[in-house]
């Protein structure tokens, strides 16, 4: 027997008129859903999604003032919706958006492809999966937040591909302009973050930053030699010598008071 | 090409909205969109165009961002004539003017008001842009500024190393909160004649 036919219940928000427009147009040729509001800031989304609880909303990443992702991050986590993200322009968001398997719009789209966004939005919302929805959607706005969660596994664009990475089989890090360089065995990969964020993001004890440039993966080491003035250097296992600078070194020399 | 890839394919997702319901707005749009890319890619290689050249572009941008917001954004044009055949860097205003619309319209649901005001004082080109937005304040960096936003402040620093390249002492571009507020953008550049003027 088949279900019962359900409406979903759809929010619209985006800061343009006619954007807001062509989607609530095409919605009209969907019975099954029901455009419950439009918005045209994330003020007014936020409100109207605790509000209205919509079954499925459709999200204009760049607003003025709170934009996309900041509407979301003002929700608590059991009231987020399905989420079908709307952006004109950002290649940051969008190759999160696909690592996390959510679905998003680009615009100028396709007529056809809301179409598919709301096939993919009635199969979720039948299947009940909300709570692993739910999950991604968090999973996505921490990734985004700067200075967000620990990585467990990092997505770096390479030469067209997307290459996974295992924090631990990082060997070292070196800052290189606006961008950090991930050794990996006999690769490398850019990465746009900051020292200090890819610190935070490597939060454990096996990773060590051991000069303003440099951070390294302990297990990585295979010597420790002092220099003059201080300065050290370290040699890794494949012969990378890192040197180590004075303002960093204490940290170094607890963490070899603690071995046996 | 300066313009800015979120202004390009929102304009597109516009049209496309457009196509279903009012005809002949899309064909305008597409028409003033068409015209606006073929002004930015002619004047590419020119760093300086006459005043008047920068306003046929900027009036294109204007309609457009008209059409996409409708009643919320008025824009007031006040040009003194004598500044039409002035030389200004190609492109200067339309990033400055697409930051005040961001600005202007952001806190309200009508009435954002861009002032565009040209005008020679001494030797000199002034070129001011205001809005009637939320004020600097606004603008603020923070820590959790969505990467789309720092963008917009993006556009204004290239704004700053062009003149300071083409001018270097004699430039001066400014932000200055207004009373009432908002914010002018207020560019000074030596007044000089363009060279397809004289």
């Amino acid at each position: 027997m088949k279900n019962a036919p359900m409406t979903l219940r759809a929010l619209i928000v985006d800061d343009e008129q006619p954007a807001r427009d062509l989607i609530a147009i095409l919605l009209r040729d969907e019975p099954d859903v029901q455009v419950v509001g439009e918005c045209s800031n994330g003020r007014d989304a936020v409100a109207a999604i605790q509000r209205l609880s919509p079954d499925l909303v459709f999200l204009d990443v760049q607003m003025p003032g709170l934009d996309g992702f900041g509407v979301l991050a003002k929700l608590p986590a059991e009231r987020l919706p399905l989420v079908v993200f709307v952006t004109a322009f950002d290649q940051h968001a969008i190759r999160a958006f696909e690592v996390h398997a959510l679905d998003y719009l680009l615009k100028p789209f396709e007529y056809d492809r809301l179409r598919q966004a709301v096939r993919r939005a009635r199969t979720e919302l039948a299947r009940g999966s909300s709570a692993a929805c739910q999950a991604r959607l968090l999973t996505l706005l921490e990734e985004l937040r700067p200075g967000g969660q620990s990585w467990n596994r990092l997505a770096v664009r390479d030469a067209g591909r997307i290459v996974f990475i295992q924090p631990d089989e990082i060997d070292w890090i070196e800052a290189e302009g606006n961008y950090v360089r991930l050794h990996v065995g006999r690769n490398s990969h850019l990465l746009r973050e900051t020292m200090s964020s890819t610190e935070a993001r490597l939060a454990s004890k096996r990773f060590l930053r051991v000069s303003r440039s440099t951070i390294v993966n302990l297990e990585r080491v295979k010597e420790w030699q002092p220099l003059f003035h201080g300065d050290s250097v370290l040699i890794l296992r494949d012969g990378t010598r890192l040197t180590v600078s004075r303002v960093y070194r204490e940290t170094l020399d607890r963490l070899v008071g603690q071995l046996p | 090409m300066q313009l800015n890839p979120h202004f390009l394919f929102n304009t597109l997702n516009a049209i496309s909205s457009l196509m279903l319901k009012d005809v002949n707005s899309a064909n305008r749009m597409i028409a003033r969109l068409g015209e606006l890319l073929r002004l930015a890619l002619e004047i590419n290689h020119d760093q300086e165009v006459p005043l008047q050249r920068e306003l046929e572009f900027l009036r294109r941008y204007i309609e457009i961002e008209q059409i996409r917001f409708g009643d919320l954004l008025e824009v007031r044009l006040d040009v003194e004539p004598a500044t039409l055949d002035a030389a200004v860097p190609n492109l200067i205003l339309q990033p400055v003017v697409e930051n005040a619309v961001r600005h202007a319209i952001e806190p309200k649901t009508t009435g954002g008001l861009i002032e565009l005001r040209c005008l020679r004082s001494n030797g000199s080109l002034l070129l001011q842009v205001s809005d009637n937005g939320l004020g600097l304040n606004s603008w603020k960096t923070n820590e959790d500024e969505p990467s789309s936003q720092t963008r917009e402040r993006v556009g204004l620093g290239n704004t700053r190393q062009r003149l300071q390249k083409l001018y270097g002492d004699q430039q001066s571009f400014e932000l200055v909160e207004n009373s009432s507020g908002g914010v002018t953008a207020s560019i000074i550049i030596p007044f000089r004649l363009a060279q397809a003027a004289v």
